[in-house]
């Protein structure tokens, strides 16, 4: 479970899910507390949208059960629905339906009625941006759109946890941005969200913490700092250097020096991995200045979400 | 909230936006949607038109002073019209109405929603019966005038009317039903052929009723009119309830109860049926040994309907167990024959059937002429049956049972199974030259069985078989049935059979709470 100091919201507790002879999902487990975004990342076909559904208590887990705030999703699964607000990735619209009857029928159907019903619409007309295109045929509306008033929907009775299984898919760029933000502002004002994506840089600008599944099991849960650095020691990071000395010493040099493995010429610099902490890096360059090389860039890069990803994947297919 | 495009209808109904809260906001959803959906629309106009054209032609070709065969013409048109938009359309458009939640992929967006399975598919039963009101209300100037061209009585006229609208919240109901148990779209397709045919044979006994009636009206003032009419309507709302109840089954959670709402609607229903049929002849509505047939027909068709919760999956569900420990809980005060689970349906079914045949031994007390006629012993029989080729399969096939499909298997199974010993004895009286048994008459085979009851010819070998049968059938499910006892009895303890840590976690933070 990713440790945290603040009470998980949702808690995904040991769910196993098979279909047929296919495990979908085994053993999985994580919390997300209020106020984070957890990332939950994962190849195609590991198991994100079957742990999902089980959290939105569209499937029941064989085994294993999803508390949110304390309710259980397999017995008590109207008193959970009432706290999560679940986007599909996949989610069909009605025929001969303007935006404004869509919004008006959910909010008719999460049981709100007079004013606090049409309050609710405006809140999440206004939060989506849709509120010049109420009057129009859902059939008219782009895919970004479309993807608003599913969230605008999903909003509509002010869920505490927002299930969102790839929100971001086939939006254009601006539009990702500006649901990026929507996801961020919903995060600070207290909800927990569960985000799936493909779309690794995205996450990384928003999450707070991910959960890394594959092949239907968990490979690894908690803040992406820690995960980060857990992964820099194990991978080392990367370093790029530049010299206004003659490169070809410089790289010997560093070759030579303890942590630094397969330096590499790049341009007028060199590349290098190296396996030690800050401390370490901060040593080498003092040695590199001394030796006088006289470095004119020395920076580590740390490893990205993208990075996280391969190193905690294996790519296994199932 | 309004479009350009609205009609004048959605207008209107937006005016009553305050109101509409009371509303099933599926009605709401549905009405807006067929009031914009141009299939209604067409479906509309196109009948009115015909009506309006084939009414004219019929009054052009006739003498300028209508006869009386012309108002009884043009209302045959008027019953056939109305038959087809409110016994075949609007039906057919309630099964695609719930196909198109899960076509759609709008199904799970509803069950997150909150809504219930019964605010689902009432709502869209009463987006049927609106449909049928409106396509019955826009044909109201012409049965006006077909009443104005002579020939055709008043009161038998409403009373067809009644009939029609009637058999179409009934057949909307049903075929609700039925779309409610197939998702995948090749089946789907299959039913929807299976509902038209069935809904356009209805049509046709429906009106040919519908002339009957209209050609002879003083059959509505002769005895037992009122009592056959009032029996109809009641058995009929009864089934068309079953029907919506078993749906609400379907959609509803799988770890939910599905079967205590269907349970204590069936108990009800027969209860109120069989209570009116006795008070009918107890009015002298109907004969006395119609309470008899009746008895013995609603006993037989609980014997059928039986197959539905005779072969439920035994486990209780992990929610109703959980219920079921809860002190205070509504399901801890239930009794188990009413809980789900195959062996609590056997139970409940052979207390069903025994009331179906106590009720056909005493019936005809209702009516002042008790009777020691064998034939008062046809609902025994229809017991034993039961507990033979029904309860005793489901206790030996109970494992299968688990799944959906599997539970279909052992229903189908059932069918075979009583297939089966009608046939087989057949076959070896061929093989061991017995006409007993190649005439397929014995106690195996209720189809002859239960005709002789009927006719109280049946011997006493013969009735101590039968009885020897359903003996067993009881038997083999008492094993079934303790188990089935011990599981409750465990659940109201507090005691569960599944030890899935994750859920003993959220059991105990549940009860906290």
């Amino acid at each position: 479970m990713v440790a945290t100091t603040k009470e998980p919201l949702l808690e995904v507790d040991t769910i196993t899910k098979s279909f047929g002879r296919h495990v979908a999902v085994s053993q999985v487990s994580f919390s997300v507390p209020a106020g984070a975004v957890c990332g939950f990342i994962g190849p195609n076909g590991a198991g994100k949208t079957t742990t999902m559904r089980i959290a939105a208590t569209l499937e029941l887990p064989d085994r294993g059960d999803v508390r949110v705030a304390g309710r259980s999703a397999l017995l008590d699964p109207r008193g959970v629905r009432r706290m999560i607000g679940f986007m599909p990735d996949a989610y069909g619209t009605y025929a001969a339906t303007t935006v404004a009857e869509y919004v008006d029928f959910f909010a008719r159907a999460f049981g709100l009625k007079g004013k606090e019903r049409l309050r609710a619409i405006d809140s999440v007309t206004d939060f989506t941006g849709l509120r010049p295109l109420l009057e129009k045929p859902i059939s008219g509306l782009s895919k970004g759109m479309k993807q608003r008033l599913s969230l605008a929907k999903t909003l509509l009775n002010d869920p505490s946890i927002l299930i969102l299984d790839e929100p971001a898919s086939g939006l254009d760029p601006r539009a990702r941005v500006e649901l990026r933000e929507l996801i961020r502002i919903l995060a600070d004002q207290g909800k927990a969200v569960l985000v799936s994506s493909h779309i690794l840089t995205e996450l990384s600008e928003i999450c707070d913490e991910v959960a890394v599944i594959e092949s239907g099991t968990i490979q690894a849960t908690g803040d992406i700092a820690t995960l980060s650095a857990g992964a820099d020691a194990a991978k080392g990071m990367q370093v790029r250097a530049r010299f206004l000395t003659d490169v070809d010493a410089a790289q010997r040099f560093l070759a030579e020096q303890n942590f630094v493995v397969g330096t590499r010429r790049e341009r007028e610099g060199v590349v290098f991995g190296f396996k030690g902490d800050q401390e370490a890096l901060a040593d080498l360059l003092e040695r590199t200045v001394r030796e006088g090389l006289r470095p004119v860039e020395f920076h580590g890069e740390r490893i990205d979400l993208e990075d996280l990803f391969l190193h905690l994947t294996q790519g296994k297919l199932q | 909230m309004s479009t350009k495009t609205d009609s004048t209808l959605v207008r209107a109904l937006d005016r009553c936006e305050p109101l509409s809260d009371r509303f099933n906001p599926i009605l709401v959803k549905e009405v807006r949607q067929f009031l914009r959906a141009r299939s209604f629309g067409w479906t509309f106009v196109t009948l009115v038109v015909v009506v309006a054209v084939i009414g004219a032609l019929i009054v052009l070709s006739d003498e300028p002073r209508p006869s009386a065969d012309l108002g009884a013409s043009f209302t045959a048109l008027l019953v056939w019209m109305l038959g087809i938009g409110t016994l075949v359309i609007v039906p057919l458009q309630a099964y695609q109405s719930l196909g198109s939640e899960w076509e759609a992929e709008t199904f799970d967006q509803l069950t997150l929603s909150g809504l219930s399975p019964r605010q689902i598919l009432g709502g869209k039963w009463l987006s049927a019966a609106l449909q049928s009101l409106l396509i019955l209300l826009a044909f109201v100037p012409f049965v006006a005038l077909g009443f104005l061209m002579r020939g055709v009585d008043l009161l038998a006229l409403g009373v067809v009317l009644v009939i029609i609208l009637a058999t179409s919240f009934w057949a909307s109901a049903l075929a609700l039903a039925v779309s409610s148990m197939a998702r995948a779209r090749a089946t789907r397709v299959v039913l929807y052929v299976l509902i038209a045919v069935a809904t356009f044979m209805g049509v046709g006994m429906v009106a040919s009723f519908a002339m009957e009636l209209l050609g002879q009206p003083d059959r509505i003032g002769q005895a037992g009119f009122l009592g056959a009419f009032t029996t109809f309507l009641v058995v009929g709302t009864v089934l068309a309830g079953f029907c919506f109840e078993y749906g609400c089954g379907q959609l509803a959670h799988p770890e939910e109860n599905t079967s205590t709402p269907l349970r204590v609607l069936t108990l009800a229903g027969t209860v109120l049926v069989l209570a009116w049929v006795a008070l009918a002849a107890w009015l002298g509505w109907i004969p006395s040994r119609a309470v008899e047939a009746l008895g013995a027909l609603t006993t037989g068709g609980l014997g059928v309907l039986s197959m539905l919760w005779t072969a439920e999956r035994q486990r209780l569900g992990r929610r109703v167990a959980h219920d079921l420990a809860r002190p205070g809980s509504r399901t801890r005060m239930l009794p188990a024959m009413l809980l789900p689970g195959g062996s609590r349906g056997a139970v409940f079914s052979y207390v069903l059937l025994s009331l179906g045949a106590v009720y056909t031994v005493f019936g005809a007390e209702f009516g002042g002429s008790f009777h020691m006629d064998e034939s008062r012993w046809l609902g025994v029989w229809l017991l034993c049956y039961y507990s033979f080729f029904v309860a005793m399969p489901a206790a030996l096939l109970a494992r299968f049972c688990q799944r959906g499909a599997g539970a279909w298997a052992v229903r189908l199974v059932m069918v075979l199974f009583l297939a089966a010993c009608v046939v087989v004895p057949a076959v070896a009286g061929l093989l061991f030259g017995s006409n007993f048994l190649v005439n397929i008459e014995h106690p195996l085979n209720p189809f002859w069985v239960l005709p002789e009851a009927a006719d109280g010819s049946l011997s006493m070998p013969t009735v101590v078989s039968v009885v020897v049968l359903g003996v067993v059938g009881l038997l083999v499910n008492v094993p079934r049935i303790f188990r089935g006892t011990k599981e409750i009895l465990r659940a109201r303890a507090g005691r569960f059979d599944d030890d899935d840590p994750a859920v003993v976690r959220s059991r105990e933070r549940m009860l906290e709470m």
